[in-house]
């Protein structure tokens, strides 16, 4: 039972306020990820949770309890550092009985926990070897079993996966979510990787200079971003962004921007009759533009755009096309591998309406949120 | 090369250097003022020294670089 | 020895090289070949072996390491010296150790100048700071005592203690410290477990540095000791028979002196590398 309530938080080093006012709500037993670019005051947040950074001013509750004041020692989180920080004069079991032991449970007690945590996380072999003599996955096991050891009401994550290779990242994600699913416990990750945050997390909270940009399920994070910022952090690869203003063609209303003059779906078409003129940020997500390879029936929101494919990206099971249109506008495109797209070829694209993106430019906000 | 007792303390003792000659005054005279007088003026003469080589050093350095 | 490949340095350029060589080894290991020579001498060799200084020991023998280890004399003067530098270490490690800590992991103000002022102590040489500190000492009655010198060679050894203790426990990284914490660890805890343990390469060359240096020790000791025969350091009791003892004999001591020095140096050396790429936590 263990939710976490933060409110108003402040956190200043010198002049610079690496937290403002923040304000977040973990419900029990949710896997939540602090998202957001280096410096961008995740970190520290995981570490005033922690008890590792003074709160300035605000407050901090878990389980209803004001947490401010009590030290960290006293706290009943356990947190995962990047660096896995296993100490090294130890083994592996005396670094996961090392918790216990400060804690003064009975013998067999922590035995139990040790053989529960150890199945749990397949580390039987590695027992008696120091920390130094075993891989950088089973080091990143050692370091949660250690913490898990101890049943604590929250977990904290700060990066554990930034130091493993890209196979290893993906058996370790799932181990996490596994971990998740069977105990149950509050999860904080941080992260500043977005597919991490995306596929592993209940909730994201978006980071940006100390703030919360946006605090959403992954799914209308990507889906309804709610300000240029996030639209643009998350996606792989990243949002095209037009400047544009309203304008009404043929009794249609849209957006007229250097690439294209933009269409969207009737609802949102009906709402942007009555701004013509209003200057516009429009973002079209890469995977959202089609190609007439494509077998999908064409609509008539889909903007036709003719562009020239100047460079095409294999990533394997696709590529990334850039296409410039003849003004000079440029273009990114996802197609799959079945199509094949020479460079200098010239041919047609189509814009999902229904899925471009309205930004006001000088609040950054999605119009439509 | 200033400070040094050991050596000429074993090997010649009867002819003082500064080093020697602060034993000297200090334990066979047992004037302790003189002693100490004479440990600062070796101070001084180290410190000196130190800044006149060092001076020399970065001199000889300029030659060399400059042709 | 001569390396057979023809290389464009002058075969005479490298014969210079190498009589230059030769010489600095001659005069760096000379003196150390005839104490060991003379230490193995036969008592009469040294006045009669021939040319003045024979190169092989006439007669080798060890009676004079036979004479010393069986004089009750030369054992309590080792006694003392070991007394002396073992207590030093256990003095300059308590005194050291907490202060090492302090400037090496917390951040006060003053901490690097604090740590220039405590090196730059050492600066001084031995024979001018020996008056004062030998004035003060006598003030409070420790004049000819085992506490006086081993106080002074505290105060020699400290610095030492403080810079190489401060840069153990400063290459320790933080997020141990955080980990034990949030695990539950105080202050005591985390530091008698985590941090100590890990320091200890390091705080160990300071404890074998301080031994050597407190073990070496002749300035000091002798002008503090002085007249008191009974707890003279080795050092002194060599400097106290150096006229009247026969050759061998002083040489003797001399290498007794010397072989904890070498055996330590070696251990220092090989324990300071082991240190340094273990260091590497991740």
């Amino acid at each position: 039972m263990a939710d976490v309530v933060i409110r108003s938080l402040f956190k200043k080093y010198g002049n610079h306020r690496v937290i403002e006012n923040l304000n977040l709500e973990i419900h029990d037993g949710e896997f939540v990820t602090l998202l957001g670019p280096s410096g961008c005051g995740k970190t520290t947040l995981l570490r005033m949770i922690a008890g590792l950074e003074l709160i300035d001013s605000g407050e901090l509750f878990i389980n209803g309890k004001l947490y401010n004041r009590i030290p960290p020692q006293k706290r009943s989180l356990a947190m995962v550092f990047q660096s896995y920080a296993l100490f090294p004069h130890m083994t592996v079991r005396k670094n996961i009985y090392f918790g216990m032991k400060i804690k003064k449970l009975s013998k067999s007690e922590m035995n139990r926990k040790f053989e529960w945590v150890i199945n749990l996380l397949r580390l039987k072999e590695l027992e008696n070897r120091l920390p130094r003599e075993i891989s950088g996955g089973q080091r990143q096991r050692v370091a949660l079993a250690r913490s898990l050891v101890l049943d604590p009401e929250v977990l904290l994550l700060d990066e554990p996966l930034s130091n493993l290779d890209a196979a290893l990242r993906e058996t370790a994600s799932e181990e996490l979510k596994r971990v998740h699913r069977q105990l149950g416990k509050t999860i904080i990750y941080v992260t500043h990787n977005q597919v991490e945050a995306m596929t592993m997390s209940e909730r994201i909270a978006l980071f940006r200079f100390g703030r919360i940009e946006q605090y959403d399920k992954p799914r209308v994070l990507y889906d309804s971003p709610a300000t240029v910022f996030s639209a643009e952090f998350i996606g792989s690869p990243k949002m095209n962004f037009y400047e544009g203003e309203i304008e009404i063609r043929n009794n249609v209303a849209g957006i007229k921007t250097d690439l294209a003059f933009l269409k969207l779906d009737k609802e949102r078409e009906k709402t942007i009759f009555s701004m013509p003129g209003r200057k516009i940020l429009a973002g079209i997500r890469p995977q959202t533009i089609y190609y007439t390879g494509h077998l999908l029936r064409r609509r008539y929101t889909d903007t036709e755009v003719e562009i020239l494919a100047e460079l095409v990206e294999n990533m394997g099971d696709r590529s990334l096309v850039v296409g410039r249109t003849e003004a000079g506008s440029l273009i990114r495109f996802i197609i799959t591998r079945e199509e094949k797209i020479d460079q200098d070829k010239r041919m047609k694209i189509f814009i999902d309406g229904r899925r471009i993106h309205i930004f006001d430019p000088i609040t950054q906000l999605n119009i439509f949120r | 090369m200033w400070k040094e007792f050991i050596f000429p303390f074993v090997l010649a003792g009867r002819y003082h250097l500064l080093g020697t000659l602060i034993d000297f005054y200090y334990n066979e005279i047992g004037n302790s003022h003189m002693a100490a007088t004479v440990a600062i003026v070796m101070v001084i003469c180290i410190v000196i020294s130190t800044l006149i080589l060092m001076k020399t050093l970065e001199l000889i350095q300029k030659l060399i670089v400059s042709r | 020895m001569i390396i057979s490949k023809q290389s464009p340095v002058s075969i005479s350029r490298r014969m210079l090289w190498f009589t230059g060589v030769i010489c600095a080894l001659v005069i760096v290991i000379g003196p150390v070949y005839l104490l060991l020579k003379y230490s193995v001498s036969d008592i009469n060799s040294i006045n009669t072996g021939g040319s003045p200084v024979p190169m092989w020991p006439y007669n080798p023998t060890l009676q004079a390491y036979v004479y010393l280890f069986s004089d009750s004399h030369f054992y309590q003067v080792l006694l003392n010296s070991l007394f002396i530098s073992l207590f030093t270490i256990i003095l300059g490690m308590v005194l050291g150790i907490p202060a090492s800590y302090v400037l090496g992991r917390y951040k006060i103000p003053g901490r690097k100048v604090l740590l220039l002022m405590i090196i730059s102590v050492r600066l001084f040489p031995d024979i001018a700071s020996v008056i004062p500190v030998v004035e003060f000492f006598i003030k409070f009655g420790m004049h000819q005592t085992y506490l006086g010198v081993i106080l002074a060679h505290t105060l020699l050894a400290l610095p030492y203690i403080i810079f190489i203790g401060a840069g153990a426990f400063e290459s320790i990284p933080d997020d141990l410290e955080g980990q034990a914490i949030i695990l539950g660890a105080n202050r005591f805890q985390t530091f008698f477990k985590i941090l100590f343990p890990l320091a200890m390469p390091g705080l160990a060359a300071a404890a074998i540095y301080t031994f050597l240096l407190s073990w070496d020790e002749f300035i000091f000791s002798y002008f503090l000791m002085l007249g008191k025969q009974e707890i003279y350091t080795l050092t002194l009791y060599l400097n106290g028979i150096k006229y009247a003892e026969p050759q061998n004999l002083l040489a003797a001591i001399s290498v007794c002196l010397s072989i904890p020095v070498i055996a330590f140096s070696f251990m220092v050396q090989k324990y300071m590398v082991a240190g340094i790429s273990a260091g590497s936590v991740k």
